[in-house]
């Protein structure tokens, strides 16, 4: 399968040592090209913090095979932006919302990006290497109206 | 007149604290009358931040967490994460050991399959199961204990194999405890499989198409309800799996009763794993050669297992030190709920707790 992603997108795959490499803008495409020659289960989507970069690496599987594909895509820490594959697989949003939620990678045309696992009122990506390990912070709990249930 | 039949679309918050949520789970509904129009799961209230705490933990040191995020089927957790530090490691494990994990992954299976039932069971108001399982589950708990002195966090495997072989008078309990199952789990059935109530609860309630279940990610149980011959014990056998015979129940009504069939059936083809590995354990060492420091070579690793509620995946990156890079955990239930609103399409409230129990969610595990 490597060989037939770098033939198809061969601007856009490149294979360094053992891993996938996709240029972010053309993720959509060979996910789609993907999800169409077999590799229907999207497993998981995980970010990952690096000194100079950021990376966001896809694991995805067959349903009826054993075959898997991890693909690793580049962004700059500055910005990190990619497209959404959400219209590749439903299930990419939950993945999607985490990463954005811990490493605060924006998704483009996410249907909702926000976040999943800590209050929508927190500061800051806990899972970034910069983030501050003993920084305390007040939580609050508000309803749709934005009115203050709780606070902690 | 005025028209007291006006429809008027009632906001509910479910959860976080509600029985039926099985944990803390809170899902924001939209209610006319008694259908919910819309459905939004809202999850982290049990968030501990296992992964960042991972990267300051040595290797072995984060073996304790794993048993903490599916806290009723820990090992095949602990299974997971020591199989990929192996992996990176490059270690061969001994046979007895993978024995061992095979045995203890598949009673965990059984348990965490009995407390799904008797909590399910209490959603639809059957009360009965609940003592009937638990029954079973204490001795199950009670054969831990003996192995490796705990009954809920085992960390019982170990990178390079387990913590302690099999004491004295453990493979007679283990065979006493799988001679009587079978009848028990004959016994459950007939509470349930053909009991009218419960068929008028639970068959074409919280349907999700093959294809949805595709889109979604769904694995375990609620995939294979859905007509997905997929388990990744037969589809790229780990450990020792492939030396036994066992079959995967696959269902095709889609609804929660073909999720309550496969899970059934599991429990019987579990106990037949068992069976087969204590039969066959062969003799010799329960720990490979292992260093005193771990330190796996610079890589990325994805390393998954089949876990009582699918598929359970560690992406493992080692920068070459003795504390993982990073280390991403891939939980079944967290995909297997975000496709909880394609089940529920105009539900009525009643099916919406029916469909939110067979789905077997364990926040541990989701909110990590």
């Amino acid at each position: 399968m490597i060989e037939k992603l770098t033939e198809k997108f061969p601007d856009a795959v490149t294979e360094e040592d053992g891993l996938i490499v996709v240029e972010p803008e053309r993720i959509v495409d060979v996910c789609s090209y993907l999800r169409n020659n077999g590799f229907d289960f999207l497993e998981a989507i995980s970010g990952v913090d690096y000194e100079d970069r950021m990376e966001v690496i896809y694991n995805i599987a067959s349903y009826t095979s054993s075959e898997r594909l991890m693909l690793t895509v580049r962004i700059p820490k500055e910005n990190p932006v990619l497209p959404s594959v959400t219209g590749v697989w439903k299930g990419a949003n939950w993945h999607e919302r985490e990463a954005y939620d811990m490493f605060g990678i924006k998704f483009r045309g996410h249907p909702k990006l926000s976040r999943i696992l800590l209050p929508d009122s927190w500061e800051g990506h806990p899972l970034l290497k910069s983030y501050p390990l003993n920084k305390e912070q007040e939580v609050k709990l508000e309803d749709e109206t934005g009115e203050l249930i709780c606070q902690i | 007149m005025s028209d007291i039949r006006k429809v008027v679309e009632i906001p509910i918050n479910m959860g976080p604290a509600h029985p039926a949520t099985h944990g803390v789970l809170r899902l924001k509904l939209k209610l006319d009358g008694e259908i919910v129009k819309e459905i939004t799961p809202v999850i982290g209230y049990l968030h501990r931040g296992i992964e960042k705490i991972a990267e300051t933990k040595t290797y072995p040191q984060f073996i304790p967490y794993t048993d903490r995020l599916d806290y009723v089927g820990s090992m095949i957790y602990n299974h997971g994460y020591v199989k990929g530090v192996e992996e990176l490691l490059g270690i061969e494990v001994p046979e007895r050991a993978e024995y061992l994990r095979v045995m203890m992954a598949e009673l965990s299976r059984i348990a965490s399959h009995l407390i799904w039932l008797s909590a399910w069971g209490l959603d639809l108001g059957a009360m009965a199961p609940f003592f009937y399982c638990f029954r079973e589950r204490e001795e199950i708990l009670n054969l831990f204990e003996m192995i490796c002195g705990a009954r809920i966090t085992f960390s019982y495997m170990r990178i390079g194999g387990v913590s302690k072989d099999m004491p004295e008078g453990f493979a007679e309990r283990l065979q006493r405890f799988l001679d009587i199952f079978p009848e028990k789990i004959d016994e459950y059935e007939a509470l349930l499989t053909e009991n009218e109530i419960f068929l008028a609860r639970t068959v074409g309630i919280g349907r999700l198409s093959r294809e949805e279940a595709i889109d979604y990610g769904v694995t375990g149980p609620v995939a294979r309800a859905s007509g997905l011959n997929y388990d990744i014990r037969k589809i790229e056998p780990y450990s020792v799996y492939d030396r036994f015979d066992f079959r995967i129940p696959v269902e095709n009504g889609c609804d929660v009763y073909s999720r309550y069939l496969v899970r059934m059936e599991e429990m019987r083809q579990s106990t037949r794993i068992v069976q087969q590995a204590l039969d066959g354990i062969p003799e010799g060492d329960i720990m490979a050669k292992v260093p005193k420091k771990i330190k796996p070579p610079a890589g990325v690793v994805y390393s998954r297992v089949e876990g009582s509620k699918g598929e359970v995946g560690y992406l493992i990156i080692s920068d070459g030190s003795d504390k993982p890079y990073r280390i991403k955990i891939r939980s079944p239930a967290y995909s297997n709920l975000s496709a909880l609103p394609a089940m529920c399409k105009d539900a009525k409230i009643a099916d919406l707790v029916a469909t939110v129990g067979s789905i077997d969610i364990c926040l541990g595990e989701m909110d990590r």
